[in-house]
């Protein structure tokens, strides 16, 4: 016997004509509207079974079982000698219904003793070949009526079982009106599948009635069956969104009230489903929100567009805020009419914060670099201060030892001169200390000459590189022992003062390397204007550049630390010129580049003349 | 009539020197003017139209060697003696581009400078004959 909800085993007995009859083992369920007309199917039945000599049990009501008692010996049947010759057995059913309950369920083995016992019995008392045992039991209706109706059906199992070891025939009934509730409709599916024959209720009276009432209970078995089916995907989607904890998930109806609402919601936002439903959705909205009208514009576009996202904040029910990820889905019937909305919010105030942390990062790690840029510059302003400073202290020392130092040397050694040759032929020791004296005086002026050249030609200024580098390259020579040659376009004018005398340094500069390291015994110089551009180079046959030349701690012409090849490529850079250089075994070329700038030299009109001049 | 000299150099202490100098050698020649920058050379030139000037090269405001050219272009007359601290054979070539007649250094004005004067008031010029080259250690 099947216990599924389809009903392919189950009879539908048609006609009164037809009512349960003890005649063949089976299993009906009897429904029915009115007493009297219960008692009429069991007086057939049970009265059928004790008619021709056989056994009936019956397990009901005790007014059921009065009721049937009077109608039996109305029918003319001795119930008394019955029940003597052991054919006939009442048991109450609402006191042998405890006797096999256990803890509030049916329990089978006491089910078992009981039934089994008393269907053993009774079957000795009619022990003559074809005789047959009717039973009526109303246990289930009992226990369908104390709200058991899971209970009811194991018991229809119990007597199901029963019946593999006991051969009767047994009828069951239930109140129509038991099932009136949607509830009962899974169980009533399967109380009908616990059965061989099910028995219409006596309210349909003709008989096309009853066949087009069968005709119908087998459709609504069937929709039932269907629904039954929809019902349970639906309360299993339904358990699956109410269970959803991280999402609040809940509807809207078309006014934006709220009627669902689920265990994400309830976390989300702090509010009982009980005190939630039925409420404007906009109770969820700052009140700025509220106020320009928000929730509802987004009602609007969800209905125009079919589906409505945004984020921002929303109030919880303890007016914390939180950052909202919100998308609303308009839900339309099939017709396409508008039934509501389904809200999905989630709370991002992490991610938002987590956001907002990275972007703040992200403008301090900006500003962190703006800063360095900035130190960079100031950096490399101050370095090029240094620079020039540092140009402006050797020009200013060098001016001194030459101007004031040189020129008094110089007159010392006229003055001295002067009194040699005023000196008598006598005095010749006199004339000898002079002639130290005069020595000695050249000597400084040489010196002087010397030391305030290397520190800032002053020729530099007064006759530009041209005359400048080759003046320096003959004392270069002469102290390194490096030849050195020089050329330079005839069309070589001047240049703006930074230009040349950045050009100076990284002549100097360049010719201290070749000394220091090249070990080349030559240097080429050459001076040229391209492109308005002026261009030095140094060319040298040595071993190339030591890699440290061009490192940050190489020390320049003068031993200054910290200077070397960075200090040249500063005052190039700064010029908006660039220092090249290209190194290989046969020799290194630096090649210096700046613009020719307008020159601070040219004098051809007097508004041109030069500004500064020597002290 | 006495040459006319004039003395350009921006260091009291170095004109006054070239005043005895000329003093005890010529005499006779008469220091018309005196000039501390190529400016006032220029001006004094124009002033006391001078046979010779004695210019520094090194000066402020203008340098000798400007004031030689801007001298030259008056077109009076005036030689121009370079007289500086300066040492290097290219000098010689700048002087000269300078239209200047001649260039003593001054660590050799006692020997020199008379002589070059001399030169250049016979109508002839005077470059260091014997220019020691640069004494750099």
């Amino acid at each position: 016997m099947s216990i599924a909800t389809s009903s392919p085993d189950i009879e539908l007995i048609p006609s009164l004509a037809q009512a349960p009859s003890h005649d063949h083992d089976g299993h009906v369920v009897q429904l029915y509207t009115d007493d009297g007309f219960l008692i009429d199917v069991l007086s057939r039945f049970i009265g059928g079974a004790l008619a021709v000599g056989d056994a009936a049990v019956v397990v009901a009501t005790a007014s059921h079982s009065r009721e049937l008692e009077r109608r039996l010996s109305a029918r003319g049947l001795d119930t008394a000698k019955a029940m003597r010759q052991g054919r006939y057995v009442t048991l109450e059913a609402s006191e042998t219904l405890p006797r096999f309950m256990v803890n509030g369920s049916v329990d089978e083995s006491r089910f078992n003793d009981i039934f089994g016992g008393v269907l053993t019995q009774v079957r000795s008392t009619v022990d003559g070949e074809g005789c047959r045992i009717a039973v009526f039991g109303e246990l289930v209706a009992l226990l369908w009526a104390e709200g058991k109706p899971q209970e009811a059906i194991r018991v229809e199992q119990f007597w199901n079982d029963l019946a593999r070891n006991h051969s009767f025939s047994l009828l069951c009934a239930y109140p129509v009106a038991g099932f009136s509730n949607d509830e009962h409709i899974g169980s009533f599916l399967k109380m009908c599948g616990q059965h061989s024959g099910v028995v219409p209720s006596e309210s349909l009276s003709s008989g096309e009635e009853r066949l087009r009432s069968i005709a119908e209970l087998q459709q609504k078995t069937q929709a039932l069956e269907n629904e039954l089916i929809l019902r349970e995907s639906e309360a299993r989607f339904r358990l699956l969104v109410e269970a959803v904890q991280d999402y609040a998930i809940f509807m809207l109806n078309a006014e934006g009230n709220i009627s669902s609402w689920n265990i994400g919601a309830e976390r989300l936002k702090g509010y009982k489903a009980e005190e939630i439903v039925g409420k404007h959705f906009s109770c969820f909205y700052p009140e700025e929100d509220v106020r320009s009208g928000k929730p509802k514009g987004e009602l609007v576009v969800a209905a125009k567009e079919g589906r409505f996202e945004d984020e921002g904040w929303r109030i919880r029910k303890d007016g914390s805020r939180f950052w909202a990820n919100v998308i609303i889905t308009a839900v339309r019937d099939g017709a396409g009419n508008l039934l509501g909305f389904a809200k999905v919010t989630r709370d991002f105030t992490e991610r938002m914060q987590t956001q907002k942390a990275l972007q703040k990062e992200v403008v301090e790690r900006r500003e962190a670099q703006q800063l360095l840029h900035n130190s960079e510059k100031s950096l490399r302003q101050l370095s090029l201060h240094l620079l020039r400073t540092q140009d402006e202290e050797r020009r200013r020392i060098g001016r001194d030892l030459h101007d004031s130092l040189g020129q008094y040397l110089a007159v010392l050694k006229m003055k001295l001169d002067s009194i040699a040759s005023l000196l008598v032929h006598k005095q010749e020791e006199a004339a000898r200390s002079i002639a130290q004296c005069i020595q000695l005086t050249d000597d400084s002026i040489k010196e002087v000459r010397t030391v305030s050249y290397l520190l800032y030609p002053p020729m530099l200024e007064e006759m530009g590189l041209k005359s400048a580098i080759p003046w320096y390259l003959d004392g270069f020579s002469g102290r390194s022992g490096i030849k050195t040659t020089f050329e330079v376009q005839d069309a070589f004018g001047r240049l703006s003062r930074d230009s040349e005398l950045a050009l100076f340094r990284v002549l100097q500069e360049s010719l201290a390397n070749v000394h220091r390291h090249s070990e080349s015994p030559i240097a080429y110089v050459r001076l040229l204007m391209n492109e308005g551009m002026g261009i030095l180079e140094i060319e040298d046959r040595g071993k190339g550049m030591p890699s440290g030349i061009l490192g940050p701690s190489a020390h320049d012409w003068m031993g200054s630390p910290g200077v070397g090849v960075r200090g040249m490529n500063e005052r190039m850079r700064q010029l908006g010129g660039r220092l090249e250089f290209v190194s290989m075994e046969s020799g290194t070329t630096v090649r210096a580049i700046v613009p020719a700038g307008e020159s601070s030299f040219l004098t051809s009109s007097p508004s041109a003349q030069p500004g500064k001049g020597a002290a | 009539m006495a040459a006319k000299i004039l003395i350009a150099d921006d260091h009291e202490i170095v004109r006054e020197g070239i005043r005895t100098l000329i003093d005890k050698s010529r005499p006779d020649w008469n220091i018309c003017g005196e000039a501390t920058n190529g400016e006032e050379a220029l001006e004094a030139v124009r002033t006391f139209k001078p046979d010779v000037v004695v210019l520094d090269i090194t000066m402020p405001k203008m340098s000798g060697l400007e004031a030689a050219t801007r001298i030259a272009k008056l077109g009076l007359g005036c030689r121009v003696l370079m007289f500086t601290m300066h040492d290097s054979e290219r000098l010689s070539v700048e002087v000269r581009q300078a239209a200047a007649h001649g260039l003593v250094l001054k660590s050799q004005a006692s020997r020199d400078l008379v002589r070059a004067i001399d030169h250049l008031l016979a109508g002839g010029t005077f470059f260091v004959s014997e220019s020691p080259s640069p004494s750099f250690r």
